[in-house]
Parts: structure tokens; sequence; C-alpha cells
């Protein structure tokens, strides 16, 4: 029997009037990720759906190959996929005047034995908690984060910046995608969240490191999480997804 | 029944078509119009991209020393540097390709499903099986018998009973029925090609379920005008020829299309800062007719450029311009640009696309186009949660301060994005290098264009140092206006000031 299990909350927030976030969580594979759809109401949905539905579907193959994650070339070949997916996402935007800008972020973390594969693309978020400590895994791709890394900007300036929401990749981007990955060791109890920027956005790490240090179930964490951020302004749909890692 | 070659045109702008070869002929794609797939608006194909040779049941494909490359079945063959003219590429020895039945080509949008049929014929007398013998025809694996040869080999062999038969290349399944007499090498049977194909058709799938149709030209309209052909299309809307009804002025019209939904707060204010656009009148700057908005979707008629952007003009050239030719037309856009910071406007979004060239009336002139447009949907919040705004390549033309500074907005920017604008043109380079793999972002944030004689050392050096100099990082250590940047040209090239 695995031992890694999962529970996912997603919530339109206070102010949009849809939920353009989407996920997938499929246990037998352990692979879960969490996609957050831009580009006015339809773009967004459906690019989202695309990264949801679409993406897992692509990877199955690869999955079931996958046995170490450490190996280089496999890592690629997953990078590949996400990328190509991009790319398809971006020529139908040109096809469909309707869907005509729309993207969508991703995270995703496949996990195999005590290991966790995370790939990214934009600002949605994998945090680890191990012990009552929350580490980012990912670093947003926002014009915002990049000015920060190279000194442009302090935290209190990028907190206030005009451009603070501005993607630097996504999925469906125009240039040509650069999505991240990184392979994580796990530890028994260790404790992954994936989560759209209505989460991150909305609450800082401390305050999300104190409400999962509280609710070590995933479901209440995930249900007091959506609420903490809608307490916070809920201005933006908010996905939380987290997988506990037992052994 | 002879052999044959299909070639069926399954995506891209000539979906549905099928070319089918009973006898040596050769087929050509490119943007040319002696094609036979003519694609004159697809910026991904050269003049002549491929040619197929088919001699049925044999095919084979050359890339024609294209810019971007041939796929065939994924695997890329052919393309050329950016700098290296056509017949250059064209004269290496390209490896030509040969094809298979169920082989796919790919061209930008434009994919090509190969298909070969063969006639039965009979493995003793070579003859031909006429089709109401062929379901008896079958002796043994991959061979068949006419009726005649049948009758007189029975009695003297029998069929083989353990035969090896050929099998699914991806599962494994017998696939003796659909494989042909004499077809050789690796086959993948008709359900796993569906399934594959299902695979890539999944997102079709979804798209057209959530948007509907496809966009259709036929179907848009605008109170006046008559819209035509698409001319082009960037990062944030498609630009079509029109005709005005009232007169039949030609004119341009452009469609953007708001990536969130739009208040009429924001409606108005970009249309208010548009129209103050229309200010701008010069004969270097193409003129703002009339702009709207209807719903999310935003217009802008405009004055039409008959011979198109300088960019695609350059590429037509061949990627980048001598330097007698491409002088005239930067003093032109430098007056077109001088004009308009005299009015307090700044473009903001300087490239070769945003260059507009008309050759009506016997002058070939240059115009700077969409001052200010992309910035101000940006700004108006219009363009959704981009970085560029959607902008593909933007990047290129763009000033460390634009990126680091969203208020930085003065001409000094539009002097540094103008000289990436000819730095491109006079080398067929940018002046940063983005090696893939590389965030294009971090390399604005961190590289320093390169000088412009390590591209083409015959570049004079006066010029040289006139280019390199407006591309300096340092914003107050450019020249600070296209009025002075002009000075300094023609002072480099005419050795004397203006």
């Amino acid at each position: 029997m695995s031992g890694v299990f999962h529970a996912v909350l997603s919530d339109r927030g206070l102010v949009r009037t849809q939920n353009e976030d989407r996920w997938f969580a499929d246990p037998g594979q352990q692979l879960y990720l969490v996609t957050d759809g831009m580009g006015g109401h339809l773009a967004g949905e459906t690019a989202a759906r695309a990264v949801a539905e679409i993406l897992p579907q692509r990877l199955r193959e690869w999955i079931e190959g996958c046995e170490d994650l450490a190996e280089s070339a496999r890592i690629e070949e997953a990078l590949a996929a996400v990328s190509d997916l991009s790319r398809e996402i971006c020529q139908h935007s040109a096809e469909y005047p309707s869907l005509a800008g729309m993207g969508a972020t991703l995270v995703l973390a496949l996990i195999r034995g005590m290991q966790a594969l995370v790939l990214h693309m934009g600002d949605s978020r994998a945090y680890l908690m191990r012990q009552g400590r929350l580490d980012c895994l990912t670093r947003d791709h926002t014009l915002v984060q990049l000015l920060v890394e190279h000194g442009a900007l302090d935290a209190e300036e990028a907190a206030g910046h005009p451009a603070r929401n501005q993607l630097t990749r996504y999925m469906g981007m125009a240039d040509p995608p650069l999505p991240e990955a990184r392979v994580v060791d796990l530890c028994p109890d260790d404790r992954l969240l994936l989560c759209s920027d209505g989460l991150s956005g909305m609450l800082d790490d401390a305050e999300i490191e104190t409400v999962l240090r509280k609710a070590p179930d995933p479901q209440a964490a995930c249900r007091r999480l959506v609420d903490a951020a809608n307490a916070a302004g809920g201005k933006d749909n908010v996905t939380a997804l987290i997988v506990v890692v037992k052994t | 029944m002879a052999a044959k070659v299909i070639l069926d045109v399954v995506a891209g702008p000539v979906e549905g078509q099928t070319f089918a070869f009973d006898r040596h002929d050769t087929f050509l794609v490119g943007r040319h119009s002696n094609c036979h797939v003519c694609l004159p608006r697809d910026g991904y194909l050269s003049r002549h991209h491929f040619i197929v040779e088919a001699n049925p049941p044999d095919a084979r494909i050359r890339d024609l020393g294209s810019l971007n490359g041939t796929h065939v079945n994924g695997v890329k063959y052919g393309g050329r540097e950016l700098h290296e003219k056509p017949e250059d590429a064209a004269a290496r020895q390209y490896p030509q390709v040969d094809l298979k039945h169920g082989d796919q080509i790919v061209v930008g949008s434009t994919q090509i499903r190969v298909s070969i049929e063969l006639p039965l014929s009979c493995c003793q007398c070579g003859n031909e099986i006429p089709e109401s013998q062929q379901h008896e025809a079958e002796w043994m694996t991959g061979s068949y018998l006419c009726v005649s040869c049948r009758g007189t080999l029975t009695g003297r062999l029998r069929p083989v009973t353990t035969v090896v038969r050929p099998r699914c290349e991806r599962c494994g399944k017998d696939v003796s029925a659909e494989v042909r007499n004499g077809r050789r090498g690796q086959y993948v049977c008709q359900a796993c090609q569906t399934d594959l194909m299902a695979q890539e058709g999944g997102l079709r799938r979804l798209m057209q379920e959530a948007a509907g149709k496809p966009r259709d030209p036929a179907a848009l309209r605008l109170d006046g005008y008559e819209i035509g052909e698409e001319l082009g299309k960037g990062g944030m809307g498609v630009v079509y020829r029109a005709v005005r009804k009232a007169g039949g002025q030609p004119a341009a019209v452009k469609i953007m299309l708001a990536r969130v939904a739009v208040s009429d707060s924001a409606r108005k204010m970009f249309l208010r800062e548009i129209d103050v656009s229309r200010q701008l009148v010069h004969p270097n700057i193409v003129a703002l007719l009339e702009s709207g908005a209807a719903g999310s979707a935003f217009y802008f008629v405009m004055e039409y450029c008959n011979r198109g952007s300088l960019h695609q003009w350059v590429n037509q050239q061949g990627g980048r311009l001598p330097l007698a030719l491409a002088v005239p037309i930067l003093m032109q856009c430098l007056d077109g640009l001088e004009h308009a910071h005299r009015q307090g406007f700044v473009h903001r979004d300087l490239k070769p696309q945003n260059i507009l060239l008309d050759d009506r009336g016997g002058r070939f002139v240059a115009k700077v186009a969409d001052f200010g447009l992309a910035k101000s949907f940006q700004g108006a919040g219009l363009s959704g949660m981009t970085a560029t705004g959607g902008h593909g390549g933007t990047y290129h033309f763009m000033p460390r301060e634009q990126l680091r500074d969203f208020k930085y907005v003065r001409p000094a920017s539009d002097v540094w994005s103008m000289a990436a604008a000819f730095y491109r043109v006079l080398t067929g380079h940018y002046p940063r290098d983005f090696p893939p793999g590389r965030d294009p972002m971090e390399v604005v944030l961190n590289d320093e264009p390169v000088p412009i004689r390590h591209r083409d050392p015959e570049m004079p050096a006066a010029v040289a140092a006139v280019i390199d100099g407006a591309l300096t990082s340092d914003p107050g250590k450019r020249c600070q206006t296209a009025g002075d940047l002009k000075a300094a040209f023609q002072q480099a090239v005419h050795g004397r000031p203006p």
C-alpha cells in the first residue's frame, strides 16, 4: 500500500466570478499538479483545462517508465513534454480569436519512493513542510522576482511594484518555454504543498507555515489555508493541494 | 491500379488539400507563388522550403536551404544560419530522406501525411492482380499469387504453415492485412496510428469545444470598410488589409483582443490615450485614422503601407541590408520619431515589425507605426499578466531601463530601441545574444550588447561608434532624442553636420 496520500481544495475567492484554477491528482501514479489560467475568462479556463487534462496524458508513458527521478535524461524528457504542450497552447491561442492570449501557470510534483520531482512555470508554487518548517521549492517566474534577484528591487519595493503579477514564463507563452525542474529528497511525514498565487499572494510564508503546523491533517489544512486566503481579501482564485509522504 | 504517392495536408492553413502522384513528379512547398503549396503569409516558411520527388511507389524529400528546416517524423533536416543566403545553404549537401507510408512532414503549422498505395502484383508472374481477385490472392506473408499461377503451382507447392508475419512496431499486432506487397521497413498499425493521432487531437478537441470554430476572416465586419486578407499578426493583434467603402482608399485594420474582462473605465482610458496619438501627423509616421472598441475587441484603422514591414522586407532581401539601403530608411524613421519626441510622445515598442514601408508615389517611404499602442494597452491592464504583454521577441529591442523601471518613459529608450532595430537590419543579429535555455529577461538585465563590428568587421568605424553609443545601457550616456541620433548618424555617414 502506498504511503502517499493527498487532499486538495480549490475556491473561487471573494472577488473573481469564475474559478480558473485547475488541479490534477493521481494517487496511483503519484502525480499531482496545480495550474492557474489567465487571459480572460474563456481563455484562462481553457488553458488551465489543457494543462490539467492533457499534460497528465502526455506524461503517462514517461511516468510508467520513470523509476529514478535523478536521471537527467528522464528529467529532460519531462521538460520537453511540458515545453511541447506550452507551444501547442500558444498555437491554438493564435488560431481561435476567443482564446487569444490564453496561458496558464504550472506546478507539478511526481513522487517516486522518497524523492519528488517538481516542475514549474509561472508563479504557482511548491512548498516542502518538514518538521514544522516551511521551505519554498520554486522561484516565481515573474518580472518582479527577476528584478529582486538582480538587486534592482528590495522585498518592500517588490510588494508594491506595479508589475508584481507579471509573469515571465507560463504555459502558452509566445517565446520558447523554459520550465524548471528540481528533484527533492523526502523524509517520512514530509508534506508537499502545491498552490496557486491566490494563496501565496494573500498569505506570506510565515502565515502558511503556521497553518500547516497547527493542522497536520491535510484536508483540514487545505480548508484553513483557503479560509485564511479569503479572510485576507480573497482577491484571486485559490487552490491548495497537499501531499503527505508517510513512507 | 497504379502505385500512388499521396500527400494529405492534415493541419495548417491549407488543411484538407490532397496531392496524389501516380507518375514521376515533384512537389514544392514554400512562400513563393510557384510552389504547389504556396503559403505567402507563413513566416516560418522560406520562399522555396522543401521539395518532394515522387516516383511511385517511392518518394523522397529534400530541404532547400530553408531558414527553419523541415521536420520528418520529428527529425529536423536542413535549416540555415540567419546570416546565410538561401542559395549558400541550398548548395550544401542536405540529405535526401526517403519517405514511407505513414510519415509526417511538418513545417511550421503545416503538417503533411504521406500515404503510399501499392497495386498488388503476383509474386510468380509479376502481373497486377485485379481488385476482384485480391481477397483470395494472398499466398504467403506479404506475397500474392494470381489465379492463373495459383492453379499452376497447386500440387507442386503447399503454403508454409509457419510464417513470419509483419507486426506493428508499437503494439506487436499482426499487420499482414494492412501491409501491402513489397512494403519494407517498420510499420505502425492503423489502430496505433489512430491512437497516436488521438493523443495529439485531444488538445485540439478541447480547444474546439471551448472556442468553437477557428478564426474565419470572412466573419470580420467593420462599418464603412471591406475587410480583406490578413497582413500579419503580432503578440497582441492581427492586421488586415481593408478598403474604405466610401472612396475606395486602402487601409489597414488592426484588431486587438483584450486578455481580461474589459471595464468601461479601462476601455475609455485606453481609447482616450490612443486618440491623443492621432495628433501625430508626419510623413514618416503611420497615420491613425479611426479607433474604437466592441466588447473586449479594439480596432484601429491605419494608413496602409503597401510594402509591409521592414522586418518582412529585410527577410525577403536575405536577412540584412547593406548600409547604403538601410541609412535612408533609418533617417526617415528618425525624422518621424524626432517629430513625435518634440510633441512629447514616446513610442516604447520600436522594432523592425513596427516600421512600415510604402512605395506609392514613386518614392520609397518608411513610416513608424503603433505609437505607444502596445504599452498603452498594457498600461490599461488589458494585456493580462505577461511581462512582455505577450509580445513574442519584443525583449530583443528592449533597453534595460524599460525592464527595471516601469515608470521610465523617455525618448532615450526609443533611441536604444531604434539603434537595436537597425543593428538587426544591418547585421542580421540582435544586439544581445539570446542562447537557447537562457531566460531572455535575464539576458536583458545582465548582458551588454555585442559591439557591432564584432558582427560585421566591414562596418565603417564612425557608423559603428554611433550605433554602439546609442546602445549604451546607461540611458544618461546615450543620445537623448531621435534628433540627436539623427545628427550623429548624418555626421558619421556624410562626414558633415546636418
